[in-house]
């Protein structure tokens, strides 16, 4: 029976899709507002400013990115095995848990002004000189309970894959063998192989969620260790124990924890986004995914590369090994755009070959995520070179044509081919007006691009992010050039949001929410 | 020219070569096949990926002017300039620091607390270089100026809201 807990798979996804709406608007507004800011308009203290500069990419990533990809796949996963979710009311204790988790995390940062960033290097987030030991406790409280609903996440996904995996091989192990490959592969070693594959082969959407999930288990575990860490130093601080800070190694603590986050961004992000352009693709095609044998190769190798990049994050870090960042932090990162870029060539063929294709705007919204993504993603590899990274490390390159370029431009963009795709089987109704779903396809392209862009070259003109500079005005171009930017994307989103309300209602959109 | 201009035209080049592209395709994707054999397959695109992948490396590694003397034939600095960094802020061996155009120094820069940046700007804004300033190591890098003036250090990690102030103007004077 249906409840407030145990609504249909559709409600559970519009749910998320809502609340995870409503956090990009939040990001938005707080990214405009430092925006202001860099545009030696002081609207914030400093401390207020990095306070902010600290909940942004939280509500950002966790907020708006994880709970739409949350949504979606516990829509598409079931629908596309044919089975139900393993738990509909777990989905939905989830996404109660995630909220809670970010506003907590982002109460941290607005009211006890607690400012070590998302990098939390050590050991400044236990520097008890300028962050309260409540500030930190309440935001690895916060961290603690996302990390949380996130491994419920992928607790319900793998059940609902893995449960009926009889007709995958007989068992887990064979539905694993025939995602990967792993039977052929075996064959090619030995002839007399034993992982011979019986059933048919998941779906490669399937197997991408799969593998994303992997590495979002390891981001979890590291982030939850590293949590757990300053929580010990924040307990010990409030009973008026001191703990030496000088008993965790930097440099090791350094890696361990990139080696962790970085599966957001070089695993979840990537993979997860290659899941949905071979979902997409296909779809808006009408015939099978080109190259799809190869494909589940690719997803395999990506999981071995996004196990070993982490150092890139490291090149100017020069007690760092040379050997590990030359390695690990280059030649290993452009793994990732051979795999990437098979993944983006798989979806485009698939699409080339289906010619002629009517433009709608779902498929708009793939394209100009794949554009976003090869943007973002070759400025990546520009930045993580052992030779280049000492010009742009630390500058506005690095968070504006590679990381907001990806998050907007690419990622957000295939959120939103998604959503389109999903809305009428999950309402039963069309979006209302064409022209406003154009108009957001446009603007959201126009903004998020000439912002990243703009903070780009601030970087190439030597404006560093994560700093303020009042009273200097050498950057000021740029910085208006990116409000601008930024104001139209915020159109772009705007427009989408009126036709959601045109065409569902207010009253509607509520009661999906409350009953 | 700095060398982040390069990287700049070069990226504006791709980048509308991206644009031009995916607007093409998609043109093309709403018009009827024309019958003609598809060349290019995985496996072409697998080597061009490959081919694309060795020459940026090779050309990055090789043509960065400051990589001949960090990572092929490293030289012994003339001079070594020990800086600290403690309590948001810089305690230099001298202020100025001297240097001469052309002579290799090393920078060894250790902090007493957290994680700050250690970087060099122009009088115009731009970066001449930096590294990060990890706690209780000898974070060093060795440089050669080839442009007379004076420069600014400034610390380019974030270390707390006192960031911003961590600002040096003009205590580098590199002398022809």
């Amino acid at each position: 029976m249906n409840s407030w807990l145990n609504p249909t798979l559709e409600k559970l996804t519009l749910r998320y899709v809502i609340v995870a709406l409503f956090f990009l608007f939040v990001v938005g507004v707080e990214g405009c507002l430092m925006r202001v800011d860099l545009c030696n308009i002081p609207l914030h203290k400093y401390e207020e400013f990095f306070a902010m500069m600290t909940a942004h990419p939280v509500v950002g990533i966790y907020g708006w990115a994880y709970i739409a990809v949350m949504g979606a796949f516990y829509y598409l996963v079931p629908k596309l095995l044919n089975r139900n979710l393993h738990s509909v009311r777990l989905a939905m204790i989830g996404l109660v848990i995630h909220m809670l988790g970010v506003i907590v995390a982002w109460s941290a940062c607005f009211f006890l002004h607690y400012a070590p960033l998302y990098t939390i290097y050590w050991p400044l987030p236990v520097n008890w000189n300028i962050f309260p030991p409540s500030g930190a406790l309440t935001f690895t409280l916060g961290l603690a309970l996302i990390e949380f609903s996130i491994l419920l996440f992928i607790f319900n996904i793998f059940s609902t894959i893995l449960r009926g995996s009889e007709g995958n091989g007989g068992s887990i192990k064979g539905f694993i063998i025939a995602a990967f490959n792993l039977d052929k592969i075996a064959s090619l070693i030995n002839r007399k192989n034993k992982f011979l594959n019986g059933g048919s082969r998941p779906p490669v959407f399937i197997v991408s969620v799969m593998r994303g999930s992997i590495d979002a288990v390891i981001n979890a575990l590291i982030l939850i260790m590293a949590g757990l860490l300053i929580l010990i130093y924040s307990i010990y601080a409030i009973i008026g124990v001191n703990l030496s800070t000088q008993l965790i190694n930097p440099l090791i603590y350094k890696n361990v924890y990139w080696w962790g986050l970085d599966m957001v961004a070089d695993g979840d992000v990537l993979i997860w986004t290659a899941g949905v352009l071979y979902l997409m693709a296909p779809l808006l095609a009408n015939r099978p995914l080109y190259g799809e044998n190869i494909v589940r190769y690719v997803i395999l190798a990506d999981l071995i590369i996004s196990m070993g990049v982490w150092s890139h994050h490291l090149l100017s870090d020069t007690p760092q090994p040379a050997l590990l960042r030359l390695i690990s932090g280059q030649f290993i990162t452009w793994g990732e755009y051979v795999t990437m870029g098979l993944s983006f060539f798989a979806a485009l063929k698939t699409l080339w070959l289906a010619r002629p294709l009517k433009m709608n705007i779902p498929l708009k919204f793939m394209l100009g995520g794949i554009l976003g993504f090869m943007l973002g993603g070759v400025s990546g590899l520009i930045q993580a070179n052992y030779a280049l990274n000492v010009f742009l490390h630390n500058t506005q390159w690095v968070i504006g044509t590679h990381a907001h370029m990806m998050l907007l431009a690419g990622l957000s963009t295939l959120i939103f081919a998604v959503i389109y795709t999903l809305l009428p089987s999950l309402t039963g109704k069309e979006l209302i007006s064409m022209k406003l779903s154009n108009t957001h396809f446009m603007l959201w392209m126009i903004g998020s691009i000439g912002m990243s862009l703009s903070l780009g070259f601030a970087g190439i003109a030597g404006m560093l992010r994560r700093n303020l500079y009042h009273g200097i005005t050498l950057y000021i171009p740029y910085m208006y050039a990116a409000i601008i930017f930024a104001v139209v994307m915020a159109l772009g989103y705007l427009s989408f949001i009126i036709n959601i309300v045109k065409t569902y209602g207010i009253r509607t959109i509520l009661k999906i929410l409350i009953f | 020219m700095h060398i982040q201009y390069y990287i700049e035209m070069l990226f504006i080049i791709f980048a509308l070569g991206a644009i031009v592209f995916m607007f093409l395709f998609s043109i093309k994707l709403a018009r009827l096949r024309n019958g003609k054999r598809e060349v290019v397959d995985e496996k072409k695109w697998f080597i061009v990926l490959v081919m694309v992948t060795v020459v940026f490396n090779v050309a990055t590694l090789t043509l960065t002017p400051s990589q001949q003397w960090i990572l092929w034939s490293p030289v012994k600095p003339d001079k070594v300039f020990y800086i600290t960094m403690y309590d948001y802020k810089f305690y230099l061996p001298e202020n100025p620091i001297i240097i001469r155009v052309g002579e290799p120094v090393e920078f060894i820069v250790t902090s007493k607390d957290v994680t700050y940046g250690f970087g060099i700007f122009r009088g115009d804004g731009t970066l001449v270089f930096q590294i990060q300033v990890i706690p209780w190591y000898n974070n060093s890098i060795v440089w050669i100026f080839n442009e007379p003036g004076k420069y600014t250090i400034r610390s380019t990690e974030y270390s707390g809201p006192k960031h911003p102030y961590m600002i040096l103007p003009e205590a580098i004077e590199v002398k022809p």
